[in-house]
C-alpha cells in the first residue's frame, strides 16, 4: 500500500453534514459598498498593527539586543536567541538548512556553525565567533496567567509580533512526518511512484522510478517498511535517505513533511489564504505554552517575553491560524548546556520516537 | 468560509481543516422547518443594564501608546479571563461541533451559532470547561443570522444552578477599535486543553456582524465574544482569508428575539451557499416589481424592504417584475449585497441588501 494512500485512509472522515461556505464574496460585496473609512479600524491599529506594535518598543529594547535574524543560504530561516556572551544561539532547529548566517541587532552579520540539535524540542545551538554580546534574561519561575501580552522581538525597535497566552502549558502530541512519496514494491527497497507536490522528498529532488534503499541508517525491505519506519519520525525531520537511480547509488536528505500538507493541493491553498504559512515542524512537544499573535514561521525560534521584557520562552511553531507555540524558559535553558557539551542523545529513532535527536550535520 | 462544526471526537486540526476543506461546497439543507412549540419556559429576556463600570482610560483610546497602557490592559485581561473560560462550552449536535456560552444558569441558556445546532429540539451534548458534560436541547434559530439558543437539561449530579454564567452586553454603542477577547474550542473540543482565549479588536462593526482581528478556526462557531467589562456582545460565526477577518453575530440578535428563539422558532435563510435568494413576492408593474410580501428573516426583510415598495432598480440593472428580479438576483452570489433602489411613499431610496442562499 502506498505511504500516501495510508495516511489518507487511516484520517478520512465523513463529510456529508459539514456547513463550510466561503466567504469571500460577502466581503468584496461589503468593501465596494462602504465608502467610510472611520467605520473600519486601520491595519496599523490591529492588535498586531504597527501602531499598537509601537507601543511595545520600551518593553523589547533589551530584549531585541539578544535577538538575530537567522538565514539559510541567504534566505530568512527564523529569529534566534543568544544564550551565551561569546556568540552562542539558540533557535528552531528544522528551519535550518545549509549555510547559516546570523544578523544581530547592531546589523553585524556572522557566519554560524551548528553545534547541536535536539530533535525532541526542535532546538538547535549553533555557534558564531563573537564576544560580549548582550544574553537572554530568563524568567522561568512563574507561568505568565491566561490574557497576558506575550511579545516576539526580532531586530527592529518594535517587536515582530504581539499576542496573549491562550491556553496554560500543556503537551503537544506528535504527528507522524511522511516524505510526500507514493510507493510501491521493488526488490531490495521501495520504488517511488511519484512524488508530491511541495514535499520534503520534491525539495531533495526524489524522481519517479528511484527505489529507496536505506533511511536513517535502516535498511528498507518494501513499501510498507518504508512507511512504517518513517512514521517514527516528525515532520521537519532530516532523514538521509539512500536511493537508487538508474543502477547508480545516491544519497538525500529529506524533510520530512506534514502530511496533513499533501492531502489535497487546495488546503495548501487555502492555508495560506486563511492565516498564513505554518511551521514545518509543530507537533511533538513535552510542553508549550499556547498564544495568539501572528507569526511567520520564519519569525519563529526567538525569545518571547512579558511586558517585564523576560524571556519566558522560545518561539518554536506557527501551529495554526488561531495558534502560536512558545517552549517555556524552564525546559529551555537546560537544553543549552546539554546541547554545548553535545550531551544529547545519539540518532536512534528507533529505540525511542520521542527522545530522538537528529545530527544535522548530514546536510547535502 | 463558514467556521465549521467539527466532527467526531476523535477529530484532530488536520483532520477538521481536511474535512472543512473537502466539503467546501457541500450544503446543508435542512428537510423540515417544523415549529414545535417549546417546554413552558419563562420568557424573560436576559438584557441587564449597562454598569457604569469606570474602565481604564487606555480602552478609549485609539491606540494604547505607552506601556502603562498595556499593563492596564494586560490588567483587565486577565481579570476576565477566568470567567470566560469558564463559561464557554463545547457545544456538539449530531456530528456537528461547535462551542457555546451560558448566560443564563436559572434557565440553562446557552447562546451559540444556529449553524453548529442545524434544527431546533434536538439533542445536543454541552461539555463545560472542565470536562464534564451535560445533556443539552436545541431551541431555536435565526438562521440568516446565524444565532442559536440551547437550553441545559436538568442534571442528577451537576447543579446548573451553580454553573458560572455570563450577561449579555449592548452591542448599540459598539465602535471599531473597541478590545475584545474572544474564547472557544478551536478545532473542536480536545480533553485537557481550556477554553482557548484571543485578545483583539473590533476591525468593522455592520448592524449583523462584527468583525475582529480575534483569530478563529472551526470549532470555534457559537463560541463568545466579550468586551471590556467581561459581557458577552457577539458570537463567532465566520472567518474569511485575513487573520483580521473574523466574524461574530451581535448578541442583539438574540435580544431582538428572544422570546421566539426561547419557544424553538427556526427562521431565516442561510448566510452562505449556491443559489442567491432576496425573500420578496411581487407583482409586475409599470415601473418596477411591487413588493406584495418578504419573507420572515430573509435578506429583503433584514434590510428592511416593506409590503408595497416599489423595486426599481438593482445595482445597475432596471427593474421590470418579479421573475426579471429573481433572474437578476440569480447573477449574484449568496452574501454579496446589492443595492435596491425603491420607491415608497413617493420618495426614492437605496437600500443594501446582502443577498442569502436558498434551500
Amino acid at each position: 500500500m502506498s505511504h500516501d494512500q495510508k495516511t489518507r485512509s487511516k484520517k478520512s472522515i465523513s463529510v456529508q453534514f459539514l456547513l463550510t461556505f466561503l466567504i469571500i464574496p460577502v466581503l468584496a460585496g461589503w468593501l465596494t459598498s462602504d465608502g467610510h473609512a472611520q467605520d473600519q479600524l486601520q491595519p496599523s491599529q490591529l492588535t498586531g498593527g504597527s501602531q499598537i506594535r509601537k507601543a511595545f518598543r520600551s518593553v523589547v529594547s533589551t530584549p531585541r539586543s539578544w535577538t538575530v535574524r537567522i538565514r539559510s543560504n541567504g534566505k530568512e530561516a527564523s529569529l534566534g536567541a543568544i544564550v551565551g556572551a561569546d556568540g552562542w544561539i539558540l533557535t528552531k532547529a528544522s528551519q535550518l538548512d545549509g549555510q547559516i548566517t546570523c544578523e544581530l541587532s547592531t546589523s553585524e552579520r556572522y557566519e554560524a556553525e551548528i553545534i547541536g540539535v535536539d530533535g525532541k524540542l526542535d532546538l538547535a545551538l549553533i555557534k558564531i565567533d563573537a564576544k560580549d554580546l548582550a544574553t537572554v534574561k530568563w524568567q522561568s519561575a512563574t507561568d505568565p496567567k491566561v490574557g497576558q501580552w506575550l511579545v516576539t522581538p526580532g531586530l527592529s525597535m518594535s517587536p515582530v509580533s504581539v499576542g496573549v497566552l491562550s491556553v496554560p502549558r500543556r503537551e503537544i502530541k506528535p504527528e507522524p512526518g511522511v516524505l510526500g512519496v507514493r510507493i510501491d514494491d521493488a526488490k531490495g527497497g521501495a520504488l517511488v511512484k511519484q512524488v508530491m507536490r511541495e514535499s520534503g522528498a520534491e525539495e531533495a529532488g526524489l524522481l519517479a522510478g528511484d527505489v529507496i534503499l536505506n533511511v536513517a541508517g535502516e535498511d528498507i525491505e518494501n513499501a510498507s517498511a518504508l512507511s512504517n519506519f518513517v512514521q517514527k519520525f516528525l515532520p521537519g525531520d532530516r532523514v538521509l535517505l539512500k536511493v537508487l537511480r538508474e543502477k547508480e547509488e545516491l544519497t538525500r536528505v529529506v524533510v520530512l513533511t506534514d502530511p496533513q500538507m499533501l492531502i489535497y493541493d487546495r488546503l495548501r491553498e487555502m492555508q495560506k489564504k486563511m492565516g498564513g504559512e505554518l511551521s514545518r515542524r509543530k507537533t511533538g512537544f513535552t510542553e508549550v505554552l499556547q498564544h495568539d499573535a501572528v507569526l511567520r514561521p520564519e519569525d519563529c525560534g526567538g525569545v518571547i517575553v512579558d511586558l517585564k521584557g523576560q524571556a519566558i520562552g522560545l518561539n518554536i511553531a506557527r501551529a495554526g491560524r488561531t495558534k502560536s507555540f512558545a517552549i517555556p524558559a524552564n525546559h529551555v535553558i537546560p537544553m543549552i548546556e546539554k546541547l554545548k557539551q553535545k550531551q544529547y542523545a545519539p540518532y536512534n529513532p528507533v529505540k525511542d520516537v520521542k527522545e530522538h535527536t537528529v545530527s544535522t550535520d548530514t546536510s547535502s | 468560509m463558514k467556521l465549521s462544526p467539527l466532527f467526531n471526537q476523535s477529530g484532530t486540526a488536520s483532520a477538521c481543516i481536511r474535512r472543512i476543506l473537502s466539503s467546501a461546497f457541500i450544503l446543508i439543507i435542512v428537510l423540515s422547518v417544523s415549529h414545535i412549540s417549546a417546554e413552558d419556559v419563562k420568557v424573560q429576556k436576559p438584557v441587564t443594564p449597562v454598569p457604569a463600570t469606570a474602565l481604564s482610560e487606555v480602552f478609549f483610546k485609539s491606540v494604547p501608546d505607552s506601556l502603562e497602557d498595556l499593563q492596564q490592559i494586560e490588567k483587565q485581561v486577565t481579570s476576565l479571563t477566568e470567567l470566560s473560560i469558564h463559561c464557554t462550552v463545547s457545544v456538539r449536535v449530531g456530528d456537528a461541533q461547535g462551542s457555546g456560552v451560558i448566560i443564563d444558569n436559572k434557565a440553562g441558556y446557552i447562546l451559540t451559532a444556529a449553524h453548529v445546532i442545524g434544527l431546533a429540539q434536538k439533542n445536543a451534548t454541552i461539555i463545560l470547561h472542565d470536562g464534564r458534560t451535560l445533556k443539552g436541547r436545541t431551541m431555536g434559530l435565526n438562521r440568516g443570522m446565524d444565532a442559536g439558543l440551547v437550553k441545559l437539561v436538568e442534571d442528577n449530579e451537576i447543579d446548573i444552578s451553580k454553573l458560572p454564567q455570563v450577561k449579555m452586553g449592548d452591542v448599540s454603542k459598539l465602535e471599531p477599535g473597541e478590545w475584545v477577547l474572544a474564547t472557544g474550542h478551536p478545532n473542536g473540543y480536545q480533553a485537557g486543553r481550556d477554553p482557548v482565549v484571543r485578545l483583539g479588536r473590533v476591525v468593522s462593526r455592520k448592524k449583523h456582524l462584527i468583525q475582529t482581528d480575534c483569530t478563529l478556526i472551526g470549532g470555534d462557531s457559537g463560541g463568545p465574544l466579550f468586551n471590556m467589562k467581561g459581557e458577552v456582545i457577539g458570537i463567532h460565526s465566520r472567518i474569511g482569508p485575513a487573520t483580521s477577518w473574523n466574524f461574530h453575530i451581535p448578541v442583539s440578535a438574540f435580544q431582538d428575539d428572544w422570546e421566539k428563539l426561547v419557544s424553538g422558532d427556526m427562521w431565516g435563510a442561510k448566510p452562505l451557499g449556491q443559489n442567491a435568494v432576496l425573500g420578496v413576492n411581487g407583482l409586475d408593474s409599470d415601473a418596477g416589481c411591487k413588493v406584495t410580501a418578504v419573507t420572515r428573516g430573509f435578506p429583503a426583510e433584514i434590510a428592511g424592504l416593506k409590503t408595497n415598495d416599489l423595486i426599481i432598480q438593482l445595482n445597475e440593472e432596471k427593474i421590470t417584475g418579479i421573475e426579471q428580479l429573481a433572474e437578476i438576483v440569480q447573477q449574484y452570489k449568496p452574501g454579496q449585497t446589492v443595492q435596491l433602489k425603491v420607491i415608497r411613499d413617493k420618495k426614492t431610496m437605496l437600500i443594501e441588501v446582502q443577498l442569502a442562499a436558498r434551500d
